[in-house]
């Protein structure tokens, strides 16, 4: 009787698992991809004025409170979110304010990025949560 | 109205305030699941769960229900952790998603050593 002989599985290129990529995937979507605007102007004036930059964050503190479990980011963007709204209005106006409002904007994004990163790595690695559900129909 | 930048130290000052929170966050969490995977890995939670597990899995694939049943038996065993604990386990249990939760149990029970592999869960 001859010897069994054993092939070696052919090497395969590491993949990432489920939720990583999920992690990555909400990363990219929900974290990254409302900055497309801003780098457009940037593409197309070479700068990004000031007034784009109040509006974008007004809009995306409250895009990422809303997708927050923490009743406290929620709560928080959405304040953040009505002062910048002012801001805007009162930068569109030609109003006068004296504090930093771009530079204590940059703060809070900073800010809310990475709380809502650390918020989405224990939802979508730890957790497994899904990040598209729409997809989704189980049998019974 | 003053849109000048902040000194640069403040962003950096801000940055790092912001990586250890969110690292705290993600620390608290994991320290939550090591507890609770080294509190299901007892033999007495272990055998009745592994007996369950078997259970499920006797067609190789798990129904909604019988996810919900998995979900239903470590949540009873959730209940000897801290209500801090619990609290931080138990979110995991509360997602929409069938397939979600199947891969939350699948996880936890494979990490605790009572089984293997993942929980499937058929889909149209």
């Amino acid at each position: 009787m001859g010897a069994v002989t054993t092939r070696k599985a052919p090497w395969r290129f590491p993949r990432l698992s489920d939720p990583v990529q999920e992690f990555f995937l909400c990363i990219l979507f929900h974290m990254l991809l409302p900055f497309v605007p801003l780098v457009a102007e940037i593409a197309v004036l070479g700068r990004v004025e000031k007034k784009t930059v109040l509006l974008f964050l007004a809009i995306y503190l409250v895009s990422l409170g809303v997708s927050s479990h923490s009743r406290l980011m929620f709560g928080a963007t959405i304040v953040f979110g009505l002062m910048y709204s002012m801001f805007f209005g009162l930068a569109a106006a030609g109003g006068d304010l004296a504090a930093p409002v771009i530079g204590f904007g940059y703060l809070i994004l900073t800010l809310g990025m990475l709380f809502q990163a650390a918020e989405r790595y224990n939802r979508h690695v730890v957790e497994q949560d899904r990040f598209w559900e729409f997809t989704e129909e189980t049998k019974q | 109205m003053n849109l000048d930048p902040l000194p640069e130290w403040m962003y950096a000052l801000v940055a790092v305030i912001g990586i250890i929170l969110a690292v705290a966050i993600v620390r608290r969490k994991l320290k939550a699941l090591e507890r609770f995977v080294a509190l299901l890995a007892t033999p007495e939670r272990a055998h009745t769960l592994r007996a369950l597990w078997d259970e499920v899995m006797r067609d190789g694939v798990a129904t909604p229900a019988e996810v919900h049943l998995l979900v239903c038996a470590l949540k009873e065993a959730a209940k000897s952790l801290s209500p801090k604990d619990q609290r931080l386990i138990l979110g995991g249990f509360m997602q929409r998603s069938v397939l979600g939760r199947a891969r939350y149990v699948a996880m936890i029970i494979n990490r605790a050593g009572i089984a293997e592999g993942p929980l499937p869960v058929p889909v149209i």
